[in-house]
Parts: structure tokens; C-alpha cells; sequence
């Protein structure tokens, strides 16, 4: 039930806006009910035309509806205001078009395959086959009719500057001053809505009615309009039922709000009768008018139909008359314009060209030319980009990326990452094996490798303690804990410690033994680098265990 | 929605020509929930009764409550109903009724405001504006709710101990102290009989018991019939003056009537202002006594307007020919001006008790008062409620005629 915002006391932010019109959940529900119905007219067109009903486009249409007036709704709290802007919409606009794509995947054509794949690289047009564009069309007519129907039932309520207008009772404090103008009035909202809903009817029934039209030949070739047997289907009769009853019962809704906005700002003293009975009365009064109006002549056993049927049809031959009458004057005139003017008896045509082959291409021009699949490359590339960021946009402004969904797209991206990662590594260590296995090879050959690996070999103790962390460290970059290269050898350690508890001890001694060798200016004497070269080695045993296993 | 009959005419002919028996459907739900809510906004207003009730004649400072009981006689409810009704705007403070009820099949609903009588007047209370409509906007409808019922505010009275004015009538109610106006039907007791003494003056029965010739004595007595005239001509007052002098004017002629019916006299009234009601300017009611009158001169004088009439001294004359010889002519006016107090003098000489009443201050009022004292007019000065207070309690000097004495309480 709707309820007038209370004037009478000093109330917080949240009692300025009109929240009981705004989340009205019946009116919601009709709106998403009205903007589904909208499906039927396309649904109905590709009919005449010949193909199968599309089973699918009223459950994704209510789908597109109900999305549009949720996200429209959502828009229209102030906690969303600095969402409203074209990015949101377009990402709706890319999450319905991926929907449609999946479900006309899924319903008709299949998943793509490699051929497919290729195929659009090449022809990107192949991309969308009629049966997406008019799915896309579809969901696109629901959304959009849904989200311009929400805004406009939006508009209809008591703005929070009116309510501040009202509750102004300071000596001098003009009301004008808290009001900000209205561009449109309600009554023009109510109209507008109004007209749309009426044009939109209208359509539905042109729909309606050009799949009973076949238009066929006669044998002398001439076209024929003759009526069709097939009547509509339970889902088209369904959705112009209820696209009208439920745009009747949105008109209550609409003038309910702009009487209550008129009194509202008028000081008027609103009995709650009048909006509690409101709805209740308009359901019951929609309803008895549907329900009588089951009762009465159907069609051909309206009395008014052969009557009107027959004046129609002398109005359409008296029509033919007068234009095959127009017509025979116009040929002869023309013809004696021609008899007086006189005939060339026909200008010869100019004979058509033959048409050239195809200059062949130079073999520097073949060379340089890019491969076919790269535009399509680059055209794909741009559109996933920008559909994703549209769709990633929509996703945070929504708060969808902090529900499960988002929690479940989230691990997916960590998974990926960390995939990502260990393919590296492995790519790395196989390279570097190779380059190990060359540099052994050469080592072989060439004699001076031996006096570099001598030269590598670490002199002093102080070296000796670094080989062995860095060393250390490789082991468990190996295992798949490389130490990034932002943190220091003690943070380093922390997560060692996390990731091989029980080698704990010796990751804190090693790196005690590394920083000092590291950054210290005192002598590393040998007995240092002894018990390093222990913990070393004990380190290394823990890290070839794995993670979270202890001694046994 | 002027497009709609169009669309449905549209429906109506695909519906015909294409045998498509969910469009005729779709006709009849459209032009039934389109006529029907046409038919009924149309009809809502015409079947409601409104009755308004409330206390028609208040004094000053009174508020009165209007009631007004709307019913509803259709078997149809009226989903919204929306009553506006202004009290008038002489009075303000008064609330503004606005108010949006709906209302079921047979129901009856009232709606209340209050109205204070802030100032004396004759209002009209109504009609209210009444509008309806039908659930989709299809149709609205307005009209009045009733004829408009009036209200009258009466003049303010002060209750008044006693007023010094003096009369010439003979045989009245009131005690006198002047022998000349001896009443024979007050006999207060009998003494000797003196020679000169007239014959009819003799109580024979005391005679007969005392054995010597007694004569009644009696009381003298006097009546003050009075016509009170009120100059409602606005150029007579000061520019300053000309709304509140007219008001106060004709709360001093109110007043004066009050005390004088309060003590059983018949009072008259009469004004050259311009009476609302009955479109009258130049009137005057003949005296009577009883609350009755009172309240009939009351109501006068609630409605009564000051405008540009005719001026007290030319009107007077004809307005006092039909009164009784002896009358008390009080004329409540701006101040004494030379062709007021003429017209007075010729009253006075006509046999009439003329006595000015100056509303406005005057620097001289004395020598407005020795000219009428000259002319044989009682002038008195009531610029406001004090002097108005002072005029009571004084001793009551006469110039002309006979001083009564005050009612005993």
C-alpha cells in the first residue's frame, strides 16, 4: 500500500523520499509483465513470416523485463546516484546481448565450434545469424520498454524537495525555495506513458493481425490477400491479453500517483481509505470488464461484422474502380503523347562491358599482404574488450562481483592466474634445463668453461652463505614460491614459514645467516658457513617435502 | 488519452475485417473499461447529496462548527472525491476544508471545519467545489455541492448599565422625577384634597372611609421610544476613520439598542447604508419592542454595509415622518456637523427627542455641543469603548426634556 509521506513531524532523510511508491512490488511486477507481453509482436512477425514460434522469447523476454525494472529501480535510490550513466546501461545492454547469444547457443545452433571460430575471424558478420538478431532485438525492445516504463513510474513520485516544501513552517520561509522545477509534469509522464502504451498496442495488433493475412498469386499472377486458417498461438493470445489489462492497470497506478502528488502539494487532507481501496477497486473493475466481456459476441457472431465487412468491401471496389479508371486515362494519354510525338521504336542498349579479370598481384604485394583472419582478429579483440569492461563495470556498480557469483567469477580468475603461472614456471625450468644441458655440453668442449665454474665456486665464507640462501631460495621458487621481488628476505621468510611450517627454524636461521653475510661489514668466518651449510641442507629436505607435512 | 477511441476504432475494424476474435475481445475491454469509467465519473457527482449544518447567526468572537454529511446514493463507490471549500475571507483564521475521501456504495461520510466570527457581517458559507473522476484518468468531473447558506456575524454589543438619555413621551415604563409626567395607572397613595385639585384625581372609596376628600397620587412615569439612525454615508467620516468609525458606529447603535430593549422600550432602527441582503440602501425598521426585535435589528445591523448613499440630514426627515410624536431620534453619526445638527433641530421642533451620538474624536466637540444644545439636541461624544463606559456611569444631564431616573439593579 502506498502511503503519503508523513508532513507532520521532523523525520530523517530516508522519511523525504517516497518509499513505499517506489518499491511497490505489485506495480513492478506489472511493469515486468507489460514490457514481456512486448515479445509477442516480433515472436508473432517471424510467425507470419513462416518459422517456428520461438518457444524461448516469453520466459527470456519477463526475464529482460524484470531486469530492466530491478536495475532501473535500483538507479532511482540516491545511494545509486553516482551509478546512473551510460556505462551501467551499456553494460545491461552487453550482459542481455551475451544472454541471447548463449540461449540461441543453447536452444538452435550449438555450441561453436573450432570451423566456427575460424569463420568469424574471417567473416565477423557470421557472428550474428538472424536467429541472434532477433533474439537480441527481442530482449533489447523488452529491456528497453521495461526501463523507460520504470523510470516514468519513478517519476510519479513525491520528490523529496516537495515533502521539505511541505514541512516548512518557519515564519517567512517561502515554500518556492525548496522546490526544484519539474521538467515534465505528471500528467505529461501519465500521458507519455499512455501514448507508449497505446502505440505499442497498437503494433501488437498489427502484428497480430498480418499473421492471419496470406498474401498468395492467381493463376494470372496477380497477388491475392486471402485470410488464414491457423489462429494465434496460446503464448501471442496470452501476451495481448495481458499487455492490455496490465497497461490499464498501471493507467489506475499512474493516476493514483498524480492525484496524490496534486493533493500532496495542495495541503489536501488524504483519507488512507482512498489508497488503501485504490489498487483493490481497479483490479476489480479491470477484471469484471475482462470477465463480461468473455461473454459477449465473438467474431463472426458479432452482428455488426457482416455489416461493416460488406461496406468494407464496397468501399475497397468502389477505390479500385476509380484507379482502374485513372489508370486507363493515363495510358491513353501516354499513348497519345506517343503517337503524336513519335516513336524512336526503341534505343538500342549500349552493349555491357566484359568484365576484366582480376589483376594478378605482384609477388612483393602477396608477401605484404596481412593474413585474412587478422581484422576479424583485431575487430573481436576490441569488441571483448570493451564488452568486458562494460560487463566487469556493471558488475561492481551492481555489487554482483561481492556475491557468490562474483565470488565464484573471482576463484576462476585466481585459478586462471595461478595456472598462468606454474605453465611460466614450467616453460621457465624446461628452458633453463636446456640451457643447462648446453652450457654442460659446451662445458664439455670448451676448457675454459672449467675455469669460469671455478671462478663461480665461492671463495669465501661470506659467499658461501649466500650461495646457500640463494640456492634455498631457488628450491622454492621451484616449488612454487618464488620471492617476488618487493619483499625483503625477512618477509620472504614469513611466508616460507607459512608455507613449510616445520622447516621454520631453519628458514629464519638460514635468512639470519644470508642478511648478515648480505649487509654486515665484520668478518663470515668458516665456522659460520659450516653450520649454514647444515641448515642448509636440512632446509632443503623440509622444501622437497610437501607443503604442510611434516618430519616423519 | 484522446487517442484511445481512435485505436479502439482502428481494433474494431481489423477485428471485423480479419475475423480475429482476440482483437474484438481486446475492443470490448478497452471501450468497456473506457465507457464505463467515462459513464461513471460522469454520474459520481449527480448521485451524491451534500448537506451542510452548522449554526447560522454567531455573535462576534463565537466559532461555529460546520458539518457537511455527504452520501453517496449510488450502489457504485466513488474511489476519490475531492471537497474544497473556502470559508470567507473576511474571516480569516477560519481553516480551509480540503479534503480527499472515497467512498463506498451507500456510505455516508462528514467532513468538518470551523468557522470564527472574527467580524460582523453577513457571509455566504459555500457551496463547496466538489470533483471526482474515474480510476484511469479517463474523466474527471467537478461541480458545486450545494448553494451557498449564510451566515450572519452579529455587531459586537457592550452591555450597558444605563444610559442618560432623556424623553418626551408621556405613559412609559420608565420612572420620572417631573410631576408633568404623572401616570394615573401608578398610584403610589392618596393625600388631602387641595383646591385646584381636579375632580377625576379623587379616590372616592379612601374619601368615603376617612371621611375626608383624598386624591390619588400617582407616579410620573415616561416611555422612551427610540429610533436609532445609523449614518453609514462613508464621505461623513474622515478618510481615516471611514472603516473603523463605521464599524464602531455600528457597534454603539447596537449596543444603545440592546440596553433599550433590555428595559423594555421599543427601539427602532434605521441607516442609510446599503443592506446586502435585500439590496436596500436608505432603510429603517419602525420601533418594536421584545428579543425578538432585538435580534431582527441585530441582523440588520450585521449586514448593513457603509457606501456612498444619501447623507443622514438630507435622508432624516423623510425617515422620521411616520414616527409617533415624542420619539427619541438617536443619531449615531461621524460627528455634528452644522447640516446634521440642522436637521436634529428641525426634529426636535417637529416634536421629536433628537440626540447626537459623534462617533469620531472632535478637538471641539463642545462647540458642537452648545450648538445643538441651542437647537435642543442631546450631543454626546463616543469615541471608543471608554467614552462609551464614561457616558453610562456620569450623572445624567439633560439640556432638553427630562432625565429618568435609572433602573434600580
Amino acid at each position: 500500500m502506498h502511503h503519503v509521506p508523513d508532513r507532520s513531524r521532523d523525520q530523517s532523510f530516508a522519511d523525504y523520499r517516497d518509499e513505499a511508491w517506489q518499491v511497490s512490488l505489485f506495480r513492478l511486477a506489472l511493469i515486468a509483465l507489460l514490457a514481456a507481453s512486448l515479445a509477442a509482436g516480433p515472436a508473432l512477425i517471424r510467425a507470419g513470416l513462416g518459422f517456428a514460434w520461438p518457444v524461448y522469447v516469453i520466459p527470456a523476454a519477463a526475464i529482460a523485463g524484470v531486469f530492466g525494472v530491478v536495475t532501473t529501480s535500483l538507479l532511482g535510490r540516491p545511494a545509486w546516484r553516482d551509478r546512473r550513466g551510460m556505462t551501467f546501461r551499456l553494460g545491461e545492454v552487453v550482459l542481455l546481448l551475451t544472454v541471447a547469444r548463449l540461449l540461441v547457443w543453447v536452444l538452435y545452433e550449438g555450441w561453436p565450434g573450432p570451423g566456427a571460430l575460424r569463420a568469424w575471424l574471417v567473416h565477423p558478420g557470421l557472428f550474428f545469424t538472424g536467429e541472434f538478431l532477433f533474439a537480441a532485438f527481442t530482449l533489447m525492445l523488452v529491456w528497453g520498454f521495461a526501463v523507460g516504463t520504470t523510470a516514468d513510474f519513478l517519476d510519479l513520485a513525491i520528490r523529496p524537495d516537495e515533502v521539505a516544501a511541505q514541512r516548512s513552517r518557519a515564519w517567512g520561509d517561502s515554500k518556492s525555495q525548496w522546490r526544484v522545477a519539474m521538467p515534465v509534469s505528471r500528467s505529461e509522464i501519465l500521458q507519455r506513458f499512455a501514448l507508449r502504451w497505446i502505440s505499442f498496442g497498437l503494433l501488437l495488433v498489427v502484428c497480430a493481425a498480418l499473421t492471419r493475412i496470406a498474401i498468395t498469386t492467381t493463376p494470372a499472377g496477380l497477388l491475392r490477400a486471402s485470410l488464414r486458417g491457423l489462429g494465434l498461438q496460446p503464448e501471442a493470445l496470452a501476451s495481448l491479453v495481458c499487455y492490455f489489462l496490465a497497461g490499464l492497470l498501471l493507467m489506475s497506478h499512474g493516476r493514483l500517483a498524480v492525484l496524490r502528488a496534486r493533493w500532496f502539494s495542495q495541503d489536501v487532507e488524504i483519507n488512507s481509505t482512498i489508497i488503501n481501496q485504490w489498487h483493490r477497486t481497479s483490479l476489480l473493475f479491470v477484471g469484471l470488464v475482462a470477465l463480461v466481456a468473455l461473454l459477449l459476441p465473438l467474431g463472426r457472431t458479432s452482428w455488426l461484422a457482416p455489416a461493416i465487412e460488406w461496406l468494407f468491401a464496397l468501399v475497397i471496389r468502389v477505390i479500385m474502380v476509380i484507379a482502374l479508371i485513372f489508370g486507363a486515362l493515363f495510358e491513353l494519354l501516354a499513348r497519345l503523347l506517343r503517337a503524336l510525338f513519335g516513336e524512336s521504336g526503341g534505343e538500342l542498349r549500349p552493349a555491357e562491358p566484359i568484365p576484366m579479370p582480376p589483376p594478378i598481384p605482384s609477388q612483393e604485394e602477396v608477401a605484404s599482404r596481412l593474413p585474412p583472419w587478422l581484422g576479424g582478429v583485431v575487430l573481436w579483440l576490441v569488441v571483448v574488450l570493451v564488452a568486458g569492461f562494460l560487463l566487469v563495470s556493471f558488475l561492481q556498480s551492481t555489487g554482483l562481483h561481492r556475491s557468490r557469483l562474483g565470488g565464484w567469477l573471482l576463484h576462476m580468475r585466481l585459478r586462471w592466474r595461478a595456472r598462468r603461472e606454474r605453465y611460466g614456471l614450467a616453460l621457465t625450468q624446461q628452458v633453463n634445463k636446456a640451457i643447462g644441458r648446453l652450457r654442460r655440453v659446451r662445458r664439455r668442449v670448451s676448457p675454459a668453461s672449467r675455469t669460469r665454474e671455478g671462478m663461480r665456486t665461492p671463495a669465501t665464507p661470506r659467499d658461501k652463505v649466500r650461495q646457500y640462501y640463494l640456492s634455498a631460495v631457488q628450491e622454492a621458487t621451484e616449488r612454487g614460491k618464488p620471492r617476488p621481488s618487493h619483499r625483503t628476505p625477512l618477509e620472504y621468510a614469513r611466508d616460507l614459514a607459512e608455507t613449510w611450517p616445520e622447516a621454520q627454524t631453519d628458514v629464519t636461521g638460514l635468512t639470519e645467516a644470508f642478511v648478515d653475510a648480505r649487509y654486515s661489514e665484520h668478518e663470515v668466518d668458516e665456522q659460520c658457513a659450516t653450520t649454514t651449510a647444515s641448515t642448509w641442507r636440512r632446509l632443503m629436505q623440509g622444501l622437497r617435502r610437501p607443503p604442510g607435512r611434516g618430519a616423519e | 488519452m484522446a487517442e484511445l477511441p481512435i485505436v479502439l476504432l482502428f481494433f474494431l475494424i481489423v477485428a471485423i475485417l480479419l475475423r480475429m476474435d482476440i482483437v474484438f475481445y481486446l475492443v470490448y475491454v478497452l471501450s468497456g473499461s473506457y465507457g464505463l469509467a467515462r459513464w461513471w465519473a460522469g454520474r459520481s457527482l449527480k448521485q451524491l447529496t451534500v448537506e451542510r449544518r452548522f449554526v447560522d447567526h454567531i455573535f462576534m468572537g463565537e466559532t461555529t462548527a460546520v458539518d457537511i454529511c455527504i452520501r453517496n446514493r449510488s450502489i457504485l463507490p466513488i474511489p476519490w472525491l475531492h471537497y474544497d471549500e473556502t470559508p470567507p475571507t473576511q474571516l480569516s483564521g477560519s481553516t480551509r476544508l480540503l479534503q480527499a475521501i472515497a467512498l463506498g456504495p451507500k456510505e455516508q461520510a462528514t467532513l468538518h471545519y470551523e468557522i470564527a466570527g472574527r467580524q460582523r457581517g453577513f457571509y455566504p458559507v459555500g457551496p463547496g467545489r466538489l470533483s471526482s473522476g474515474d480510476l484511469f484518468g479517463f474523466a474527471e468531473a467537478r461541480g458545486s455541492a450545494d448553494e451557498h447558506r449564510p451566515l450572519v456575524v452579529y455587531p459586537r454589543v457592550i452591555p450597558l448599565v444605563h444610559a442618560p438619555l432623556s424623553s418626551r413621551s408621556p405613559y412609559g415604563t420608565i420612572a420620572s422625577r417631573q410631576p408633568i409626567f404623572a401616570d394615573p395607572t401608578r398610584v403610589n397613595g392618596v393625600r388631602n384634597y387641595q383646591p385646584g385639585d381636579p375632580i377625576r384625581g379623587i379616590d372616592w372609596k379612601t374619601s368615603a372611609r376617612s371621611g375626608q376628600l383624598q386624591v390619588k397620587k400617582t407616579e410620573p412615569a415616561v416611555s422612551l421610544s427610540t429610533s436609532i439612525f445609523v449614518d453609514l454615508h462613508t464621505p461623513a467620516y474622515s478618510r481615516s476613520f471611514r472603516y473603523s468609525g463605521t464599524e464602531w458606529a455600528i457597534v454603539v447603535a447596537a449596543s444603545l439598542a440592546n440596553y433599550l430593549i433590555e428595559e423594555r422600550q421599543v427601539v427602532g432602527l434605521g441607516s442609510n447604508g446599503h443592506d446586502e441582503l435585500t439590496d436596500a440602501t436608505c432603510w429603517s425598521i419602525p420601533p418594536r419592542s421584545g428579543r425578538s426585535h432585538l435580534m431582527k435589528l441585530l441582523e440588520w445591523l450585521a449586514r448593513v454595509q457603509a457606501g456612498e448613499t444619501r447623507s443622514l440630514h438630507e435622508w432624516l426627515p423623510q425617515a422620521t415622518v411616520s414616527l409617533a410624536w415624542g420619539t427619541t431620534v438617536i443619531a449615531v453619526t461621524a460627528s455634528g456637523d452644522e447640516a446634521t445638527c440642522a436637521a436634529l433641530g428641525r426634529l426636535y421642533r417637529a416634536g421629536l427627542n433628537p440626540v447626537l451620538v459623534a462617533i469620531e474624536p472632535h478637538a471641539h466637540f463642545a462647540v458642537i455641543k452648545e450648538r445643538c444644545r441651542r437647537l435642543g439636541v442631546s450631543a454626546f461624544e463616543m469615541a471608543d469603548e471608554a467614552a462609551l463606559r464614561r457616558w453610562q456611569i456620569r450623572e445624567a444631564v439633560t439640556y432638553v426634556g427630562v432625565p429618568y431616573a435609572p433602573r434600580a439593579g
